[in-house]
């Protein structure tokens, strides 16, 4: 480990010392940002022949380019025929920039900065330029990236120096693999040769594709055959278990969803013994306030729009929470112990909790955005992303299943809601207030759907009908996991999560709900009291 | 006194029941007087009283396993759609003739599946109404009471399975229409299905099924058969000690309530004009288990009293206040749950008393 | 079920009509037991309700169970009327019957009748209905089609009726009996049966002192036409009609003899009684 840490030191050490030849000569007009421009209002303000000396020797930050890059992919910027520099977010919200203040008066003259397709090659060569020289291996990890997907602008010369030039063994390795590309294209067998054996430790599909096709043609070398043959299969094996590494994590995706909605119910039906049919509608209330503070953190709070979730896990929680309540005590008190009847009435809730919001707030989906420090992933490979807001969401799940844990058996609450649990009478015996506990338990368990529509209302859409997708699920997690205790669920919640996920890619997503349903229904039928169970005598 | 019996125990209820159904048996064939008449009925109430019985129908047949032998399904929506598409198939063949159905041709399919076979005749048609609900229902019945399944797990279960199947008809592949199901029907028997006389005819024909179900249930019920029903609901266990096979009592009732659902679908279908995978929405069971509470519970005469009652509220609702339908059959649910245990009838019962 | 029907060919005991059903006479008594319970034990997970108990019941005897709570009578009855089976160990009814092997529908048909502690009549049905619940022979669901009774339950009935004293309250729902009274109805219930052995598990609890009475009378009559398992606490209730008396504790037979040499017994006044 430390050998590498050294390594990487003398690499930014060298990087200080040695400048890498950059193939395009340097133009010698130099733009510097003027104290009160930043580099990209200076672009935007700028002619052609301004905007490409910019981008090839761009005056700023990485950071910056990186940002000037996003807005154009985006298609977020704008600007007016007086040069100002303007940002649409959403298709429909016009800030200013830099100073990000909303804008109520749009200016009439107002068009898009738009580039042609050289100064497009220009931005990604300036950005990959720019990326090159940085002494973070990362950025030029990166930069090796964007000059991969631009191969035909590339010269083989350049990319010899720099691969010469570079020291960290990672930027190296991928430097070879450029060089190897393009030695593919050479007429000379022993280069051609050489640069198959080197591609074979590629992980990207375009390679993969690229040798296939070669592959279909007849091939007269049959040194050349072979080695192509060996890369086909080495790649291949690569890509299928990064597909297979994509399909585990979209399954402990799915599961850490499934999770955070059964865990309330959890709490009602496990622990309570109630059958809480608007469980689902209270997840989508959850997500309905984490909608609701979004929109007003937009309008009253605009530059602090990325934090509002700090405001809305706590509201998602609360407003749930206050509302299951609320149903205790009216609907399912008095319906105590008739779990039929409390089926039945708790259904009438949730087809009233899904009236009023579509009355409130439109029968279509509402809009979610995604905050910015979510958006993106973990490119693992090429064909690998980790998108950051799931591994968000697994957090969280593990988080509030921690906490749950905690409150359970570390509190008195806890203590409480245990014993009313096992031997309600006994409980009231020693002076628990039952009817107390079983409220406020019970408001527990609501609270925790409106954290779990918090997280949905993140990746999925965010509509009056989002609960009755996963009530089935969540009884289904419940039932199998075992009542009485969490565990269970986290185990059944997990399997049902993966094989779910692994039975849609087969199947299609119709076709495994059905396998799964019947695959549950079997289960219940051998194991009744489902994976763990509360220990003794069953009371029938 | 004993002929009145057929109807209720106490004669003043016979009677009023009687003559409600003779009312039911009579009203569609003032389809067929002149349109100027005074007691005209148009097709649109002639449809609607039709498709109303036909949920009556199905009411009854929960409340036979719901009120007499304790079994709650939030699943049989799934039989009343499977006797309506048994029947759709040969309403389907009826319009398509010789050929194809056209979602077939449309899906260029060139001979119909081994399932479709026969269902051009009338008679295998009907005995495919009562075939699949039954064989359905006994397969699940047999395996699910065999594993002591009871309570609130069968409901979510019964839940579960009409849901798969809706899933399962939704797909194009399956056959059945995929999501726009079948509609379009022409005739049967070679009749005009939108003739006057057809409609009048389906719609009478609805009716004595009715009627004919609630007096046969009745007649069961007092059999020996009704009591053990009852004793299941109240304690099966108990029954098992006393050397009962419970499980041939829950499951014979079971498969009939299935048929009598798919024969109520069966008749629903032609009246409707369509049927879809939607009457196998999870929401449309529930709806019915709410019939049969607002009405009373194992009375036979409630749930259909409900059923009427609520449908009657809801087409009113539907066309004057849509947004506000949902919320009063959520309230509804609520207010029976809570204050009605007995249901309608349990008014009635409370009324008598004091008044005797 | 055949071959515990062949078994009960074999051994000469007989098959009533209805093919397939296993009547109350064909337990084979002709080794005068009517009950084997060898060397049963019963775990629930890690906790042994029953110890390796052995335990015979003479055809027509009136045994009676005593012990502490916890002892284990409940889970026996459990163990000889099917609803428990047994960890290890075998239990036999008559020759022939081998309960380990049966359900409890099967059990109640071979002639094992079971009382329980609450009065588990069916609350909502009149005391006739009850009776009639438990009065046909022939239980299966083609039969309860039709109405009428066979002659003999018809006899049966009204002879049980008498029995139990409760032909006044025919019509009256059986929840708005007296505790005493659902006791009786029930034990009328297990009488419909016809069975051979009947079980009584805390017949008396709850019950007034002229109802024990009236109990321990009902008790010695049943005694000349069944064999008898009773489970008490109240000792006078048991001095009336206790020939042989077991004492239980913690799952295994801690004595057994007349209640006179039983309660005279160190371990048990220890165990039970209590000095």
């Amino acid at each position: 480990m430390a050998k590498h840490y050294v390594l990487a030191l003398l690499c930014i050490m060298a990087q200080l010392i040695f400048t890498p030849a950059w193939a395009e000569a340097t133009s010698t007009a130099t733009v510097t940002s003027t104290a009160s421009q930043d580099a990209i209002q200076t672009f935007v303000k700028a002619d052609f022949a301004t905007r490409r000396a910019m981008l090839n020797q761009w005056p700023a930050s990485i950071e910056q380019l990186d940002q000037l890059v996003a807005y154009i992919d985006q298609n977020e910027l704008y600007t007016d025929s007086a040069g100002n520099t303007y940002l649409l977010k959403n298709d429909d919200k016009l800030f200013s920039y830099p100073t990000q203040q909303a804008l109520e008066q749009w200016p009439a003259d107002l068009t898009q900065v738009t580039l042609v397709n050289t100064l497009r090659k220009a931005l990604n060569f300036g950005q990959a330029k720019v990326k090159l020289n940085s002494n973070e291996a990362s950025q030029r990890l990166a930069a090796v990236d964007i000059l991969e997907n631009n191969l035909g602008e590339l010269d083989l010369a350049t990319v010899k120096q720099l691969y010469v030039n570079e020291k960290n063994d990672q930027v190296k390795a991928r430097l070879a693999q450029l060089k190897a590309r393009l030695d593919f294209n050479s007429s000379d067998e022993f280069t051609k040769l050489e640069a198959v054996k080197i591609l074979a430790d590629s992980n990207r599909p375009d390679v993969f594709a690229l040798i296939t096709q070669t592959l279909e043609q007849p091939q007269q070398n049959p040194a050349l055959k072979a080695a192509l043959l060996d890369a086909q299969n080495k790649i291949k094996t690569r890509l299928q278990i990064s597909e297979w590494s994509g399909h585990v994590f979209s399954g402990l995706s799915t599961a850490s969803i499934l999770l955070l909605a059964a865990l309330g119910l959890a709490i009602t039906y496990g622990l309570l013994g109630v059958i809480n049919m608007a469980h689902g509608e209270l997840i989508m209330i959850g997500a309905y306030t984490t909608y609701v503070i979004q929109s007003f953190f937009k309008t009253h709070f605009a530059g602090l729009v990325d934090w509002y979730l700090i405001a809305a896990i706590p509201a998602a929680f609360l407003v749930s929470a206050l509302i299951g309540m609320l149903i205790e005590r009216t609907v399912i008190r008095p319906l105590y112990g008739r779990q039929l009847e409390t089926l039945l009435a708790t259904f009438g809730v949730s087809l009233i909790l899904m009236q009023l919001v579509r009355m409130v707030f439109g029968a279509q989906n509402v809009e979610v955005s995604n905050v910015s420090w979510l958006s993106g992933g973990i490119a693992v490979t090429p064909s690998l992303m980790l998108p950051y807001n799931r591994i968000a969401i697994i957090a969280f799940t593990v988080a509030v299943l921690l906490l749950l844990v905690f409150l359970l058996n570390k509190t008195r609450f806890g203590l409480f809601v245990r014993a009313v649990t096992q031997n309600r009478q006994m409980a009231r015996a020693v002076g628990i207030r039952s009817a107390r506990i079983d409220m406020m338990a019970f408001g527990l368990g609501s609270g925790l759907a409106g954290l779990a529509g918090c997280a949905l209302a993140q990746v999925g859409n965010v509509g009056p009908d989002l609960g009755q997708n996963y009530i089935i699920d969540a009884f289904l997690v419940v039932v199998v996991g075992g009542v009485g205790q969490v565990w269970g669920a986290v185990l059944a919640a997990l399997g049902l999560g993966i094989s779910g996920t692994v039975l849609e890619i087969g199947l299609g997503a119709v076709l495994a709900k059905i396998i799964l349903l019947v695959l549950v229904i079997l289960f219940i039928q051998k194991r009744p009291q489902g994976l763990f169970a509360i220990k003794g005598r069953f009371v029938e | 006194m004993k002929i009145t019996s057929v109807f209720a125990d106490k004669p003043y209820s016979a009677v009023a029941i009687a003559i409600c159904f003779g009312v039911l048996l009579l009203l569609p064939w003032l389809h067929l007087l002149s349109p100027d008449s005074a007691f005209y009925l148009s097709a649109y109430w002639i449809t609607l009283i039709g498709k109303i019985m036909c949920l009556a129908l199905v009411a009854l047949a929960l409340d036979l396993v719901w009120g007499y032998a304790g079994i709650l399904s939030l699943g049989h929506g799934l039989y009343f759609a499977l006797g309506g598409y048994a029947f759709g198939m040969y309403l389907m063949r009826q319009s398509a003739g010789e050929g194809l159905p056209d979602f077939m041709r449309f899906l260029s399919w060139t001979e119909l599946p081994w399932y479709w076979v026969g269902t051009e005749h009338f008679a295998w048609a009907l005995a495919l109404v009562v075939l699949v609900p039954g064989l359905i229902a006994f397969i699940f019945g047999f395996f699910a009471f065999r594993s002591k399944i009871k309570g609130v797990y069968f409901s979510i279960i019964t839940q579960a399975m009409t849901f798969a199947a809706a899933l399962l008809f939704f797909r194009n592949e399956t056959g059945f229409g995929g999501n726009n199901g079948f509609t379009g029907f022409k005739t049967i028997l070679g009749f005009d299905i939108t003739s006057a006389s057809m409609r009048a005819t389906l719609c009478f024909i609805t009716a004595l099924v009715l009627m004919l179900c609630f007096i046969g249930l009745r007649q069961l019920m007092n059999r020996p058969y009704g009591r053990v029903l009852g004793a299941i609901r109240d304690s099966e266990n108990r029954l098992q000690y006393l050397g009962y096979r419970t499980l041939w009592y829950k499951l014979s009732a079971w498969v009939l309530s299935a048929v009598i659902a798919g024969i109520a679908g069966a008749l629903y279908v032609p009246q409707a004009g369509i049927i879809n995978p939607s009457e196998m929405n999870p929401v449309n069971s529930i709806e019915m288990a709410v019939w049969v509470a607002a009405g009373g519970r194992g009375t036979l005469i409630g749930p259909i009293l409900g059923a009427g009652l609520i449908n009657a509220v809801k087409t009113y609702f539907t066309v004057a206040a849509p947004e506000a339908w949902l919320l009063i059959l959520g309230a509804l649910f609520i207010v029976v749950t809570l204050f009605l245990p007995k249901g309608v009838i349990g008014i009635f019962d409370r009324f008598k008393k004091e008044g005797d | 079920m055949s071959d515990v029907l062949i078994d009960a060919a074999q051994h000469g005991g007989q098959l009533g009509e209805g093919y397939g059903r296993a009547k109350p006479q064909g337990a084979d008594f002709s080794h005068g037991i009517a009950l084997y319970l060898e060397k049963v034990s019963v775990w629930f997970d890690s906790f042994r309700a029953l110890n390796d108990l052995s335990l015979y019941i003479a055809e027509g005897e009136l045994r009676c169970i005593i012990g502490p709570n916890g002892a284990g009578k409940t889970t026996l009855m459990d163990v000889i009327t099917g609803k428990t089976r047994p960890t290890t160990g075998t239990a036999f009814f008559g020759q022939n019957y081998d309960l380990a092997k049966m359900s409890t529908e099967q059990i109640a048909e071979a002639g094992i009748g079971r009382k329980f502690q609450k009065p588990t009549v069916f609350e909502n049905f009149t005391v006739i209905e009850n009776l009639l619940l438990a009065a046909p022979s022939d239980k299966r669901v083609k039969k309860s089609l039709f109405s009428r009774l066979d002659p003999e339950a018809q006899l049966a009935l009204d002879e049980t009726l008498e029995q139990i004293r409760l032909k006044e309250f025919v019509q009256k729902p059986a929840g708005l009996l007296s505790h005493g009274q659902k006791q009786w109805l029930e034990i009328g219930m297990l009488l419909m049966q016809r069975p051979k052995l009947i079980l009584l598990d805390e017949p008396v609890a709850g019950m007034t002192d002229a109802e024990t009475e009236r109990t321990a009378e009902l008790c010695l009559e049943l005694k000349k036409n069944h064999t008898l398992v009773v489970v008490e606490h109240d000792m006078s209730f048991i001095d009336t009609i206790s020939e042989k008396v077991t004492v239980l504790a913690q799952g295994a037979i801690l004595a057994e003899g007349t209640l006179a040499e039983v309660q005279a017994k160190e371990d048990v006044i220890e165990k039970y009684l209590g000095r």
